[in-house]
Parts: C-alpha cells; structure tokens; sequence
C-alpha cells in the first residue's frame, strides 16, 4: 500500500496565433518549437512507458487555443515545412562540422530527432497528435483536462459573469470535440482563481480544479490537510492545492533541477551563432535573427565561456535528478503519515513547455521520474485528480481564497501600469457583447454571424497572454497590436450590426482569421448573473 | 452584477475605417459614459477605472451652485463596505485627491479581507462630497490562517502550521511557534519573489516572456 500519492500536472497552452495573411510572424514558430521540443517528446516517453508497462497516472491540461491550432490546417502544413527546413539545416550541420566530432554527435543528434519528430507528427499520429493524448486518456495513463476558451485570466473577467461562463463554456465544447466528453478538471489560467468561480464550474459538469497554494492555505474553513488533500466547495466543486516544495524544485531557476550546469544551454542556438546569411534560408527568410532549436553548448555557469553539450551527461544528470525529486517526495511523505488520517497527495503542476523547449533534459527527467516510481519502490505512486476522489466517500469543506500562482501571488503580473488600460476596454466590449445578447433574440443569419464573430474576438482580446507579455517586455508590440485588434473588430462589428449595415467583406475576412470556436453561440452572453 | 451606473449607451465614436494602420485598430481612448469600475489587485490593492461623461459633471457642478457651494477638488472615495454601512464598522473611508485629469489609481487600502466600494466625486470648498459616478462592489481576499474551524475537520493552530511547514519544504521538528514565524517569512518571500514569474520559467513566458 502506498504511503502517498503524487500527482503531476502539466499544463500545455500556447495563445492563439494564427497569421493567414501573412508568412512573417515569427510568433507562429512558438507553436512548431514547442511540437517539436514538448509535444512530441512527451508522446514519444508516453507511448515507450506504455509500452513497457509501466503504470503511471498523469494529467495533461491541453488550452483550447492548443487545442484548436493543432488540428488546423493551414498550421500544420506551416508546420511540417519548417519542420523540414529544420531537416534540411540539421543535415547541412553535419556536413559543416563534420570534422569536430562533439559538434558532428549533436548535430547528427538534432537531425536524428527531426526526423523523428516528422514520423511521429505525420506518420505515427496522421498529422495529429490530439490523437495520440486520446489514446493516452483513453487508456486511463493520462487524465486530459483543458483549461479556459482563450486562457483568460478570470480574475479580471469578474465583473461579468457571462464572460467566464463563455470562457468555460467554450473549453468544455472544445474538448468534447475532441475527447467526446466533458473534462472532469480544468485548468484556472495562471491558477487565477475568486470567489465565484467554482460555480461555474460545477454548471457545466466539471469535477475539480487546481489554486496555488495559499489559495487553500489561506482558504475557509483552516485546512486539515493544508494541500495534501483535496476540499469540496459549497457548489460540489473540487479543489486542489499546489504544493510549493515540489513545485521549487523544478521551476526555480537558480535552485531548481533545470539549471544544472549539465544540462543544455537555450540561449546559445546557431540561429544567433552562426553567419546570418547560412541560417537565413532556414528561419523563414525572417530578416531578423531567430532560434532554431540546434543548440550545442550546455549551462556550464555562470559565464558567457560555455563548454560543449554532452548529452549522455546530461542524461545522466537527468536520472539523478528524477531520482532526487522521488526521494524527496518520501521524505515528504514520511513528515506527513503521522499526521495525516488518510492517505496524502502531493499536487505538482507544471507549464508542459517548460519540459524539452526551456528543460531539454525536461522529458527524459519525466521518463526516468515515472519509471523510477513504478520499478523502485512503492512508498508513493502516481494518480490524478480524478483517481484520488474516488479514495474517499467525504472531503472536508473549504472556500478557496483568491489566487494566482503569478508573482506575489495575486493579480500583479496581469494587472499594473504595463497592462492596466486594457481592462476598460476588455470591460466595456463585455458589457457591449451582453447587451447585443439580450437585443438579438431572433437575429437574421448574417447578424448571428456577426455577434458570434463579436463573441470570438472578445475571447481572443481576454487571453491572459497578451497582458503578460505587456508586464514581461518582450514582444510588447504583438501583444498591444492583438489586443487592440480585437478590441477594435470588436467595436467595428458591434457598431455594423447597431446601425444594420454589416459589412459581408469584413465579416467573412474576420471569421476566416480568427476562426477559433466554430461552434459558438453568442447567446451565453444574455445571461448576466 | 453590474451596477446600474455601469449601463451605458453605443454612442461612443468606434473608427469605422478599419484598419487605421496594418495591425494597428484604433480603439477609443474613452467610451463618452458615466462609469467607475473597482477591481482587485491583491489583498492590500485595490484598481480603479473611471469615465465621466461631461452632462454628468456639469449637472453635479450646476447642483452644487444651487446650493450655494464652490468646488474645491475632484476625489476618488473609496469606501470599506464590509459591513454594509459606508465606512464599515471600523469606519475606514478613503480619499485620494485626482489631479491632472487621472482617470484610473492604485488604492492601497493596507486591509485585507475587507469589501470595498468606490465612488468618484467632487468635493465642495465646505467639504460636502458630490457624487459622480459609483462602482460594484469588490471583497478583497484575506491574507493568513482563516480562524474558522470546521468541527467535523478541525485543525488546532499548532496543526495547521505543522502543515505548513511540509508544505513549504521545511519538514517536521520546529515548534509550531518558530514554524508560524519562519511559514509567514517563507510565503512572503516565495509570493514576493513570484514564485514562478520573476523567475526563469513562467507561465506561457516560455514562450513569451523570455526571449
């Protein structure tokens, strides 16, 4: 019998960036790096745990936006061509330093695993790995949850109800479309978290969600179990606390497992590296410097002097790091049994991207991690969310206190004087959407049209994204430029419809950019309680 | 739910040429309505946005010549509401001077836990307080233990910071006097160094804060 649970969560989200006008945003490549350095990766240790047997209980939260993106066309041919330039630029990387044999090993290393990564994205999974976290959830391995519509931060959305609602909403019908049930969890964005929100939670059938830690610490009643256990909110809503000292000890920088010197260096690429005019036909013709993914230098330290990589090292490191973090866990456990009258769970929720594009160790510390918890020992195992509220028959009440697992804990990151002006318009395009709601009760068919696209652009204009990168000051631009986009199609189209001369030419060029929800329906808007 | 202050008309100017430039939506600087918005930032800080319409402002300045009064200043009152009497019980009532035509602040209110209410207006050369606009109410989370006990789950105060300690990394072995000391040093500093975002990985800043 196991003295406690561990239950790792990883969170994959990517906003939505979907450029059909043109082939020079850079931002797309956010979503082929992290295909190529998260995604397939973390299928690929998947399917080899399964296929060794090894019993492991993972969850996965994957965005709608994630969601979405991944089973666009146009996305996954850009794709699959920059995965093959990336083919390309490896192969002449061997030819280049064919003489260097540590830079030759990686270099073939790279080649080899784009390689890879194209027969795992085309061939294995039919250009779809949405498919491949089917069969995992499915086979009960992963427990696949979503978290809301656009990543919306909810703390800012709260003074209108119906705009977290058509958050939740649209993730619940987002993944039915591609699990074919409701998700029993969801993923708060940024762990952002008031009073109010568990409701709305519970009204479209979901089972549990996570806070950070002081969202159960400080929550009402005093917890019994501080996080180590789940509580039940007055609505039957499930909440999960996360717990800091796991957390630490792979997020953190400077005391965590991914700064190791061992491991690989993400900021020395060849995209910045080598002669502009060798990398520029493999980056898009970008006409600025950008990151390939070819990488061939590790941390060393604290100095621009870096040593070469060595990946069997680093793969050493990994496995002594795993080992590190399982052991640690135990000793955990073994402070909490005697105080503890039921069995403990440990809740470790982590960004998925943080494993193989930041950490290119991150996968393989996940492999061992999994595989070490299964073969070593049995002190403690893996389970989800899921798993661990059919333990018990009752759990103890609480009424979470508001949250983010963003700096200082609250709402700083996405609320000060970086991003502070984007709050009355996002509050005011709100109000105008439930307005709209309520007057067109019997719309002709290019007025619904009109208000769904209203309802989308209001989605994407509410991603916490764009605020984050206004507060973190890089790719400020993009993120205004978006914001104030939707906002501003918004604005355009709620004054077409107002006046009764929508614009058929405007209507069909926004519906065919921001193309996101099919399915929606702007009516979740009239209801404003 | 939105006050009733916050309803307000479609006769703002939207650009109607779109885009003004590539990539580049204009949006009103201002929607031409009588709103003030209040959110929370953390426990001790609360945001507020506001807009004043101009027919507004004059009738609230007309009013106040009728009654023999002169403006002094414009004011951002905030009010603790917890209670539902203005001020509370302790009576705390906030004003903050607006000058140069501010139309949003920080509000520092220092209290945790508390419901907070805010109005803008103008103040008379007497002191009387004439109303602009009012916002929703906002209840600002508390900060620490919660001493309330569930008697079906109880949890003793020595147990909750025993807790507390596993939870922060610091395992067993302390009274829970020195735990208490060091877990409210701990969450302070884990909180304030951003536990995640200040630090090299960030959500979504994987992507997006880091480059």
């Amino acid at each position: 019998m196991a003295k406690g649970y561990l239950a790792l969560v990883l969170h994959a989200h990517l906003p939505f960036i979907r450029h059909p006008e043109s082939e020079n945003y850079l931002e797309e490549n956010w979503l082929f790096e992290a295909i190529t350095d998260t995604y397939v990766p973390m299928i690929e240790v998947f399917d080899g745990l399964i296929q060794d047997n090894v019993d492991f209980h993972v969850t996965f939260s994957l965005s709608p936006t994630l969601m979405t993106m991944l089973r666009d066309e146009l996305l996954i041919s850009r794709y699959l061509r920059h995965l093959d330039r990336l083919i390309h630029l490896s192969e002449k990387e061997t030819e280049r330093v064919k003489n260097e044999k540590r830079f030759h090993d990686l270099a073939v290393m790279y080649r080899d695993r784009f390689i890879r990564a194209k027969k795992v994205f085309s061939e294995i999974y039919g250009k779809d790995i949405l498919l491949a976290f089917k069969k995992f959830n499915d086979l009960g391995k992963l427990e696949v949850i979503t978290c809301c519509g656009t990543h919306g931060y909810l703390p800012s959305i709260d003074p209108y109800k119906a705009g977290i609602r058509a958050q939740i909403k649209t993730a619940v019908d987002t993944y039915k479309n591609v699990f074919g049930s409701v998700p029993k969890g969801m993923w708060l964005p940024e762990c952002g978290y008031n009073e109010g929100h568990e409701k709305i939670l519970r009204e479209f059938g979901i089972q549990y969600f996570f806070v950070e830690a002081h969202g159960v610490l400080f929550g009402s009643p005093r917890p019994k179990y501080a996080v180590y256990s789940p509580y039940i909110c007055e609505s039957g809503t499930y909440v999960f606390g996360r717990d800091l000292d796991s957390s630490k000890s792979v997020w953190s920088a400077k005391d965590g497992y991914p700064g190791n010197y061992n491991y690989r260096e993400y900021y020395r690429d060849i995209g910045f590296d080598l002669d502009f005019n060798y990398i520029k036909p493999y980056i898009n013709n970008f006409n600025t410097r950008v990151n390939t993914g070819i990488k061939y230098y590790r941390i060393t330290g604290a100095t621009d002097q870096k040593d070469i990589y060595d990946h069997r090292l680093a793969l050493e490191t990994a496995a002594k790091d795993s080992a590190d973090f399982m052991n640690s866990r135990q000793k955990q456990l073994d402070n909490l049994v005697d105080l503890m009258d039921r069995t403990p769970v440990i809740v470790s929720p982590y960004d998925a991207e943080l494993f193989g594009h930041w950490w290119f160790e991150g996968p393989d510390w996940l492999n061992y991690l999994l595989r070490k918890m299964h073969f070593d020992q049995d002190k403690i195992k893996t389970i989800t969310p899921g798993g661990y509220l059919k333990l018990y028959d009752k759990y103890p009440p609480i009424k979470p206190s508001m949250s983010s697992w963003g700096y200082k804990g609250y709402s700083e990151v996405w609320l000060d004087g970086s991003n502070d002006w984007i709050y009355r318009h996002l509050h005011k395009i709100s109000e105008l959407m439930s307005e709209s709601a309520k007057q067109y009760t019997a719309p002709s068919q290019v007025e619904e049209r009109a208000l769904n696209q209203m309802a989308r652009e209001l989605l994407l204009a509410q991603s916490s994204d764009w605020a984050f990168i206004m507060k973190t000051g890089t790719f400020v631009n993009y993120a205004k430029d978006r914001t104030k986009e939707h906002i501003g199609r918004f604005l355009v189209l709620h004054d077409q419809l107002r006046k009764g001369e929508i614009q058929e030419t405007f209507l069909k060029e926004s519906e065919g950019k921001y193309n996101i929800f099919p399915d929606i329906d702007y009516r979740i808007y009239a209801r404003i309680d | 739910m939105m006050s009733e202050q916050f309803r307000s008309g479609t006769d703002f100017q939207v650009p109607n040429e779109r885009p003004c430039a590539k990539n580049n939506y204009c949006i009103p600087p201002q929607y031409n309505e009588n709103r003030i918005v209040l959110m929370v930032k953390d426990p001790w800080t609360l945001y507020s946005y506001w807009e004043v319409k101009k027919e507004v402002e004059d009738r609230v300045r007309d009013d106040m010549r009728q009654k023999g009064q002169t403006a002094s200043k414009s004011i951002l009152r905030v009010f603790d509401v917890t209670d539902d009497t203005r001020g509370g019980k302790n009576g705390t009532v906030l004003d903050f001077e607006l000058r140069n035509w501010a139309n949003s602040w920080y509000v520092h209110t220092g209290s945790p836990g508390r419901t907070w209410l805010a109005e803008i207006g103008i103040v008379s050369a007497s002191g009387d307080f004439f109303m602009l606009s009012r916002s929703n109410k906002v209840a600002a989370p508390s900060y620490g233990m919660s001493p309330e006990r569930d008697k079906e789950w109880d949890c003793p105060e020595e147990m909750y910071y025993k807790m507390f300690a596993i939870a922060g990394g610091y395992g067993g072995g302390l009274s829970s006097y020195e735990m208490r000391d060091i877990l409210d040093k701990h969450l302070k500093a884990w909180l304030s160094s951003g536990g995640i975002t200040s630090d090299i990985f960030g959500s979504t800043g994987l992507f997006l804060g880091r480059r």
